[in-house]
């Protein structure tokens, strides 16, 4: 997938009939979920450079839409078709394709995974405003963000990393833990894949890491470090578990990040903004050092 | 050997010994019979040009180059057969040995780690156990400041040969199973780390030497990055980087998943395409949290892929590789 274009005209067409002035619970209407974006019939997602985007960049952002995210869900939902437009036309990354999951909690949720196509052009918030928003979850201190490294770890092709070895870039958000494995009966209910044994969360993600950059947004917004578990994510991400301390700003801050694993200075990024945003993004990016990032071929010191 | 044998080698060593006092008089002997002027087949003409190249090689193979560094008022010579540019200088390598000038500017990564000296892969070990990891530990003879920058000489055997220009010679991807048999190494390597409780934190193609006639591995460079399993690493060659977890990225602390990671990475990048479903299955896998759980699925791995064990000769010698440089 991934071929066409994305146009600024058919944002504001699209944005204009779907999306302005409604509520969440009317852009978002899904009441179950869709087979097309179910990943036990998924065996591949591919991102492939086209005619149009001759050089591509995959990006999979993973939404958490369990219940406890309900009051930022309207906010979220709707600022990511603005983010889209902002990466679309920024392109702080080269031609970047998208492909939207909703996460839930594969312990308790009927669909606690969907996936988009990787897309280039309106598709990506036409598929976005098709996903069901379960609000599910439960109180166990996690919700199932790591079934979006699985995914990308094993079912997804891109010729970003066929044939330019070149990393995709995940971000999951949400504002709970991770559990520390993924159950081999649940990787078995939500992708159908039989697996000797549950993998655990830590080698998953240096598993994922071999084709991805890997962020997690903890969306702190009223909540506290310990609501969004967030030492536990810095004990496994370090500097890629981002707080995000304005859910109004994520676009902002996911464009940020995008230009910062493009290699481009954090300082320099953080005063592309203005006012209220260049804070959040101060915030978020402040921990990143770009230089080491962007060193290639030589020696990187600690 | 008859013209479709000749046609198709590759290394020096399917035509002629390597010792080449041995070879001069193979080689006259097969000049005589392959010639074109002599021989009807009108294949001779390629034939002769096999021998002469692979010959030629053999020759050239063992004329050292040498060099002077500067160190105060006294001048060190080395003599080399083949300049390995490095991200942190250049090596140098000789028959027996292998010279490793650190730049200036990273020497301190060098001096400042607890790695540099033999103690730190070696201390409180065994004596059969040591003569086991003498096989792919580092062995330093020399360190001296130059001019030019921080010179480490070290030992190597005669066979071993930089893994980088292995891969070079066969077009940057091994057979599945020379590829199998360094995996094998490596991951020994790496248990003995654990045991150890240090983390190489240097696993790359431009930082080992193989010996393709002894099926051995050894770590021959970068060694000076390793560091105690939880403690804090002064740096990373970029390959390696590549492969470091991001909270490892984030706080520099030694981890043992690193090895492991660098272990499938190399062993994606050697194998080629038609390589066993198993064996490439086993380089995308998840990693175990200890090398000796790894190895043991590796081994199930070999026999699931290979059908077991069987040694597989792998004829590159010096004078394949050290031409191209």
């Amino acid at each position: 997938m991934g071929y066409g274009s994305w146009s600024s005209a058919d944002w504001k067409k699209y944005s204009s009939a779907k999306i302005s002035g409604k509520r969440v619970n009317d852009i978002y209407n899904a009441t179950k979920i869709d087979k097309k974006y179910d990943p036990k019939y998924i065996k591949v997602r591919e991102s492939f450079d086209s005619a149009d985007h001759p050089v591509t960049t995959p990006i999979i952002i993973g939404l958490d839409v369990t219940g406890s995210m309900s009051d930022l869900l309207d906010v979220t939902a709707k600022r990511l078709g603005e983010m889209v437009k902002d990466i679309i036309e920024r392109q702080p990354v080269e031609g970047p394709q998208i492909m939207f999951c909703a996460v839930g909690d594969s312990r308790c949720d009927r669909s606690p995974l969907q996936v988009t196509q990787f897309e280039s052009d309106i598709r990506i918030a036409s598929q976005l405003t098709e996903l069901w928003f379960e609000r599910g979850g439960g109180g166990n201190n996690f919700e199932s963000y790591p079934l979006v490294w699985y995914l990308a770890a094993n079912k997804t092709k891109t010729d970003a990393w066929e044939k330019r070895q070149q990393k995709g870039i995940i971000f999951t958000l949400g504002d709970d833990g991770f559990p520390e494995k993924l159950l081999a009966k649940e990787i078995e209910k939500v992708f159908g894949d039989y697996v000797r044994e549950d993998i655990d969360t830590e080698a998953l993600l240096a598993q994922v890491s071999r084709r991805y950059d890997v962020f997690h947004l903890m969306v702190m917004d009223r909540r506290s470090e310990s609501t969004v578990k967030l030492p536990k994510w810095r004990e496994l991400m370090g500097e890629r578990a981002i707080a995000v301390t304005d859910v109004n700003a994520i676009p902002e801050i996911i464009v940020s990040l995008l230009e910062s694993v493009a290699g481009r200075e954090t300082e320099d990024i953080i005063n592309s903004w203005d006012g209220d945003t260049q804070l959040a993004v101060r915030n978020a990016l402040g921990g990143l050092p770009t230089q080491k990032r962007g060193a290639l071929n030589s020696i990187i010191r600690f | 050997m008859d013209i479709s044998d000749i046609l198709k080698c590759k290394c020096c060593i399917d035509i002629f010994p390597e010792d080449i006092s041995l070879a001069q008089p193979i080689y006259m002997a097969l000049m005589l019979k392959y010639h074109p002027d002599r021989c009807s087949n009108p294949r001779a003409p390629e034939a002769s040009a096999v021998i002469n190249e692979m010959f030629g090689k053999l020759k050239k193979a063992h004329s050292l180059q040498e060099k002077l560094f500067r160190c105060g008022s006294q001048a060190i010579g080395i003599k080399y057969l083949m300049a390995v540019t490095q991200e942190y200088g250049v090596e140098y390598v000789g028959e027996n040995a292998v010279w490793l000038l650190i730049k200036d500017d990273l020497a301190d990564c060098f001096t400042r780690s607890e790695a540099r000296t033999d103690l730190f892969f070696r201390e409180y070990l065994p004596q059969q156990i040591l003569a086991q990891a003498e096989m792919f530990l580092p062995f330093v003879t020399k360190v001296i400041d130059t001019e030019e920058g921080l010179l480490v000489e070290t030992c190597k055997r005669k066979g071993e040969l930089p893994l980088s220009r292995v891969l070079d010679f066969y077009g940057g991807k091994l057979d599945s199973r020379h590829a199998a048999w360094i995996i094998s190494r490596l991951l020994g390597i790496c248990c003995y780390a654990e045991a150890r409780g240090i983390v190489w934190n240097c696993l790359a193609e431009e930082n080992l030497f193989i010996d393709p006639a002894e099926h051995t591995v050894r770590v021959g460079g970068g060694w000076w990055f390793a560091a105690r399993e939880g403690s804090r690493m002064i740096g990373a060659q970029s390959t390696v980087y590549a492969c470091l977890s991001s909270l490892t990225k984030t706080d520099g602390t030694a981890r043992h998943i690193t090895d492991l990671e660098c272990v499938k990475a190399i062993a994606r990048r050697i194998l080629p395409d038609d390589a066993p479903k198993a064996v490439i299955d086993y380089t995308e896998s998840v990693c175990s949290s200890s090398a000796f759980e790894e190895m043991e699925k590796w081994e199930q791995v070999i026999t699931d892929g290979f059908g077991g064990r069987k040694f597989t000769h792998m004829n590159v010698r010096l004078p394949d590789i050290s031409e191209s440089v």
